[in-house]
């Protein structure tokens, strides 16, 4: 499968069926060539870094960030591979992650009531969104869990535009806030 | 204080650095000022980011239940095998080579005398003579006996055979027949005895004696007994009596 029909597929049917069909093609030849040609030693360190490579892909896909081209996406997951194993040791921190601690370590120095707990922090979150009524359940699914754009979530929820769409998240979002604050 | 569904957007878009100068000013400028607002806009980026990690967290989890459902990969046993029979390979190589050089050489310089079964318990070589300065002034002559004289037959052939093409001394070709016989060239040994019957530059009986025993090693008994029979010399005529009875028994 080429870059260009993966994004044509991801803006059409969001991140959900297509990551799981891509997990399926490229993970023997991924964990494989990180086996032989990347040093790792055991199948669940490399099967670990392909799924890491699988989910920067996701990400660049969702953020805009991959031009649409006639390259492999086995390629392109490869040299992933090729660049996270390289920083192997940089990954006991899972870069996925990494934003959100910097942002509680920021948050937690300037809060003056004290330290923020992460796992507890993100199990509230969990349990807001297993809170949120509709058409916000719906939403943040497609959104967060589905990986569908703007412009799909559009055509499912049937609104007029993608700033419908949009518009509708963040006061969805402003919901979650709310609800966030009261399950404190 | 809530904020609204715009406050949400100008923020998120000025988190991902997609908003104007005039409006990341502005925006900097109320969170600066406004603590209360500050502490909201905190909540929605913890949340914002938090609902990221959920769903990455979640992704990677239903990575590892289809996982569970394809076949298992088991790292390729070929290359290892491959690498290990190689290694095997060269050392086996540097092993051969080692015992090539070292004691098949050795092996080749000093060939023991291959005589053949019949005459093994008859054959004794012929005394090297002429080796001493005395003898001979010679010195391709003297190192062709020196090696002859070391029992190194195989190599004294040779260097008999160039010696005597040099000085046409039959007593080198006498040597040249006792070298093939001990070497188990028999064939040889009899066709130089032939040609050095009746010369007189040679020792008669013990020419015929050796060409006896060349007969008799080619299983040409008939003219091995002939010869024996009519060898009278003190030297040789007990051993050529033995060696008549047993190839009578042949016989």
């Amino acid at each position: 499968m080429t870059i260009k029909v993966f994004l044509d597929r991801y803006e059409r049917e969001g991140s959900h069926t297509i990551s799981g069909e891509l997990y399926t093609q490229c993970r023997d030849n991924c964990v494989k060539w990180l086996l032989k040609q990347g040093n790792i030693k055991d199948v669940g360190t490399a099967k670990d870094i392909f799924t890491d490579a699988l989910l920067i892909l996701l990400d660049n896909a969702e953020r805009g960030k991959i031009a649409p081209s006639d390259t492999q996406v086995l390629t392109y997951l490869t040299t992933i591979c090729r660049n996270t194993q390289s920083n192997a040791h940089k990954r006991k921190d899972r870069a996925s992650e990494s934003d959100f601690d910097a942002l509680i370590a920021q948050i937690a120095d300037d809060n003056t009531e004290g330290s923020l707990e992460k796992e507890a922090l993100l199990l509230r979150i969990e349990t807001t969104l297993k809170r949120m009524n509709e058409p916000c359940a719906t939403l943040f699914r497609l959104y967060y869990y589905e990986g569908f754009s703007h412009k799909e979530m559009a055509n499912r929820q049937g609104y007029a535009s993608e700033s419908v769409s949009k518009s509708m998240l963040y006061k969805c979002k402003a919901g979650f806030g709310k609800l966030f604050g009261e399950l404190r | 204080m809530e904020l609204t569904p715009k406050d949400i957007e100008r923020l998120e878009n000025y988190w991902q650095n997609n908003v104007s100068e005039m409006d990341k000013l502005a925006l900097e400028k109320r969170l600066a000022t406004d603590a209360e607002f500050r502490q909201e806009a905190d909540k929605i980026h913890l949340l914002t980011e938090g609902l990221a990690v959920v769903r990455k967290r979640q992704q990677r989890a239903r990575f590892e239940t289809l996982d569970a459902t394809l076949p298992e990969i088991k790292p390729s046993a070929s290359m290892r095998w491959l690498k290990f029979l190689l290694a095997a390979l060269v050392l086996t190589i540097a092993a051969f080579s080692v015992w090539f050089f070292m004691f098949k050489k050795e092996e080749k310089r000093f060939v023991k005398p291959k005589i053949s079964e019949p005459i093994a318990a008859y054959f004794e070589p012929y005394p090297a003579l002429g080796i001493t300065m005395g003898e001979t002034t010679n010195e391709r002559r003297k190192d062709a006996m020196i090696v002859y004289a070391q029992k190194e037959y195989a190599s004294a052939i040779p260097l008999l055979n160039d010696s005597f093409k040099e000085t046409q001394d039959s007593m080198l070709l006498f040597y040249v027949g006792i070298a093939h016989l001990a070497v188990g060239e028999s064939g040889e040994a009899q066709s130089v005895f032939e040609q050095l019957q009746n010369t007189t530059s040679v020792p008669q009986e013990a020419t015929q004696w050796y060409l006896a025993l060349s007969y008799t090693a080619t299983k040409q008994y008939d003219k091995a007994t002939e010869l024996l029979k009519n060898n009278k010399s003190e030297k040789y005529k007990d051993k050529a009596q033995k060696l008549l009875e047993e190839i009578s028994k042949k016989e």
